[in-house]
């Protein structure tokens, strides 16, 4: 079977994620969701379908829909 | 025989390191597993936490002199305005306030947030000057050191519930509790739950004027009982309120916070406001106060309130407790609707690991409160009146 390679989207700062779940509720393909023991964000590249929502949704504005939005030194480590 | 400590006895313990000292989340299972009388003697200090949205905060800033002086009436901070109504080089800046600039992507706890962060804050001030202050005007640069007071003043925190919300409109609505999508789509709500501190003392019998917390990262204290506060609400019959009741009036010192537990939040098309971590200490004096202590998600209940309404008064489609709201789907009107919290239980649990550490490494006492905030049964609104009509009696 072959695999399927998909484009990460989105790309979240780890520093500025306060876990707070705001951007799952307007994620309707579920690709973010916050995991149910620990209470932090996952985010489920395979799912995600691109539209965005999540992007303004975020107080902490925390998501970047481009890799040229990112700081340098998160960018590098990706 | 029956338990009973004072908050006298709980220090001496911290003081000579044998205080035992569990979250909020803990002592459910050590009540569980030991029962209620032995667990009463054998936990001291349960650690209590939130991290919220909680718009109404703000800090005290006092610049110093300069040289000739100025007493500023019109003050920018990072292009942000900041209320200089106060003494020659007072201010408040108000976590909402949005900057001419950048609106409401950069505000008031964006400023508040880049000076604990240490950064370098742009000051502009105006005057018309007088006799004693010349100057009119100052083009400046600031950091939390350079400047003398700065703490925050929060007048209302630490809410002691809060309504989940839902839309039952056909248009999605931006509210400060986040994105509402239309028909029934998803429920948002906002408290740490069983974790949360008010939730833990619902009579706020260990809570009042002096107690001493954590606020974002620093000791503070509750200042005053918060803006909007009410104690006579409909309550559960474990006491707990079903809505939003009590409110905290909070003080800390800004140079001490850390932004690990405060952060800017931006609610789309809403406006600025600010995550502020609390976590408040309680002793365990007696059996009742751990049975308020080892309340449980199950049994605290909130109401699901209708934001498509745009009046003062939204009606409830009902209530639901928190176990049900953490389980990520509730069943309203026969309709499985996706919930999610606003407020961070990850964060919040952090708080409370790191307050526990704090009375136990740090030896951070308790302080009985200097005076328990009186009952309040009800919220004066505001009419629109003539000048004749207002009763002042
Ligand atoms: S909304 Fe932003 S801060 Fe909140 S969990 Fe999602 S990415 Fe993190
Ligand atoms: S871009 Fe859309 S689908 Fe992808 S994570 Fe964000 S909200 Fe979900």
């Amino acid at each position: 079977m072959s695999k399927k390679a998909y484009k990460q989207r989105i790309y979240i700062e780890a520093e500025k994620c306060v876990e707070c779940g705001a951007c799952t509720a307007v994620c309707g393909a579920k690709a973010l969701r916050l995991d149910k023991t620990t209470w932090k964000l996952i985010y489920n590249v395979q799912k995600c379908q691109g539209c965005m929502l999540c992007v303004s949704a975020c107080p902490s504005r925390a998501i970047k829909s481009d890799i040229e939005d990112l700081p340098s030194a998160v960018a590098a480590a990706l | 025989m029956e338990v009973k400590k004072s908050f006298e006895e709980i220090n001496e313990k911290i003081k000579n390191g044998t205080a035992v000292v569990v979250t909020a989340e803990e002592i459910i299972d050590i009540v569980k597993e030991k029962g209620l009388d032995e667990a009463t003697s054998h936990v001291d200090v349960v650690t209590t936490a939130t991290f919220s949205p909680m718009c109404s905060s703000g800090a005290f800033l006092n610049f110093g002199h300069a040289d000739p002086p100025i007493r500023m009436t019109k003050v920018l901070l990072n292009n942000v305005p900041a209320h200089a109504g106060l003494a020659a080089v007072d201010a408040y800046i108000g976590a909402t306030e949005t900057s001419f600039d950048r609106d409401i992507e950069y505000g008031g706890a964006h400023v508040i947030c880049d000076l604990i962060a240490g950064k370098k804050i742009h000051l502009q001030a105006t005057s018309p000057g007088t006799d004693c202050y010349p100057r009119k005007k100052i083009d400046t640069y600031i950091t939390k050191d350079s400047i003398n007071e700065a703490y925050l003043f929060n007048p209302r925190n630490c809410y002691q519930n809060y309504d989940a919300a839902i839309n039952t409109s056909g248009r999605t609505l931006y509210t400060y509790m986040g994105v509402l999508q239309p028909n029934m789509a998803n429920i948002n709500y906002s408290t740490s739950g069983e974790l949360s501190p008010l939730l833990n003392d619902p009579y706020l019998r260990t809570i009042g004027m002096g107690t001493k917390i954590f606020l974002a990262g620093a000791p503070g204290y509750v200042a005053w009982q918060g803006t909007q506060f009410i104690t006579e609400v409909e309550r559960g019959n474990n006491g707990v309120p079903t809505t939003s009741a009590a409110t905290l009036a909070v003080i800390g010192d800004l140079k001490q916070m850390s932004c690990d537990y405060i952060q800017p939040a931006v609610f789309e098309k809403y406006g600025t406001s600010m995550f502020v971590g609390i976590g408040i200490p309680i002793p365990v004096l007696d059996k009742d106060m751990l049975m308020n202590l080892a309340v449980e998600n199950k049994d605290i209940y909130t109401n699901i309130v209708d934001y498509s309404v745009g009046r003062r008064s939204k009606p409830s489609l009902g209530k639901v407790n928190y176990a049900q709201l953490r389980s990520g789907m509730v069943t309203l009107e026969g309709k499985q609707i996706p919930t999610t919290p606003l407020s961070s239980l990850s964060k919040a649990r952090a708080i409370a690991q790191e307050l526990k550490r704090w009375i136990l490494t740090d030896k951070f006492t308790l302080q009985e409160p200097f005076k328990h905030f009186n009952k309040v049964s009800k919220l004066n609104t505001l009419e629109e009146v003539g000048k004749g009509e207002i009763d002042n009696e």
